[in-house]
């Protein structure tokens, strides 16, 4: 079995991971979910602190701690909306040239390169396109997992607070 | 009945390729300029005679940009 030419194996190779790229921007996109459950969860969580809170004895150390962790846990929440927002945030896709464009370039190789090196020089073209597309994609889908891996970081860290303020209610109610 | 458009299709009823609404051309000139860069440092580096042209789809306005939009909003 002949082995491929080095420019078959570029061409190849970039095809194959801009299409893995491609399909990691779509496991990206549903891996907000995660969050974005967590959060509501919070929420719905911050609601039931709030209704067992005594505001009107704020100046007893419970109190005073329970309010300063639910106010952080909020802040910290508000935050991880904010990475949830920016993970789909004014995405650009990158996609590999038209047909009409490929058939200009193809032309243009034809009376520059001759009949012979068009094929050769069509899928140098190719293998630059989807190296380009593949760049973009990854950069766009590192930020957007960057955003998304926040938001759980951040999510997390509000329910750590929540969690904290929760432990102390008790002795809240005691009081 | 544009607006009945608007709220019973999933996709308005516009040209798939620009033009660019101008409030968004500001937005969307440094990628313009980014990717026309990239294209012409590959082909240096391959020895293209024409650049890729790749095509740019935008998921904030649902719109496609070809290589000569992208060209004139560089310019702008």
């Amino acid at each position: 079995m002949p082995l491929p030419s080095t420019r078959e194996l570029r061409h190849e190779h970039f095809r194959q991971i801009y299409m893995s790229e491609r399909s990691r921007r779509e496991s990206i996109r549903s891996s907000i979910g995660t969050p974005v459950s967590a959060i509501s969860f919070s929420v719905f969580a911050l609601g039931n602190l709030l209704v067992q809170f005594d505001a009107s004895r704020l100046g007893e150390p419970a109190a005073m701690a329970i309010a300063v962790l639910a106010t952080t846990s909020v802040v910290v929440l508000l935050a991880a909306v904010h990475q949830v927002f920016m993970v789909e945030w004014l995405f650009v896709h990158h996609e590999a040239p038209r047909l009409p464009d490929l058939m200009e370039a193809e032309e243009r190789m034809r009376a520059v390169m001759g009949e012979d090196e068009v094929a050769a020089g069509m899928m140098d073209l190719m293998t630059a396109s989807y190296s380009i597309a593949f760049e973009q994609h990854l950069w766009g889908n590192t930020v957007s997992a960057r955003s998304r891996t926040w938001a759980l970081r951040l999510v997390l860290l509000s329910l750590t607070f929540l969690a904290a303020a929760f432990l102390l209610l008790p002795f809240h109610l005691m009081g | 009945m544009a607006w009945l458009d608007r709220i019973f299709t999933r996709r308005r009823r516009q040209r798939c390729f620009g033009p660019v609404p101008s409030w968004a051309r500001f937005r969307l000139r440094p990628a313009c300029r980014q990717l026309s860069e990239q294209e012409h440092r590959m082909q240096e580096l391959l020895g293209l005679v024409v650049p890729p042209r790749l095509t740019m789809a935008d998921e904030e306005l649902a719109i496609l940009i070809e290589p000569a939009e992208r060209r004139a909003i560089e310019k702008e």
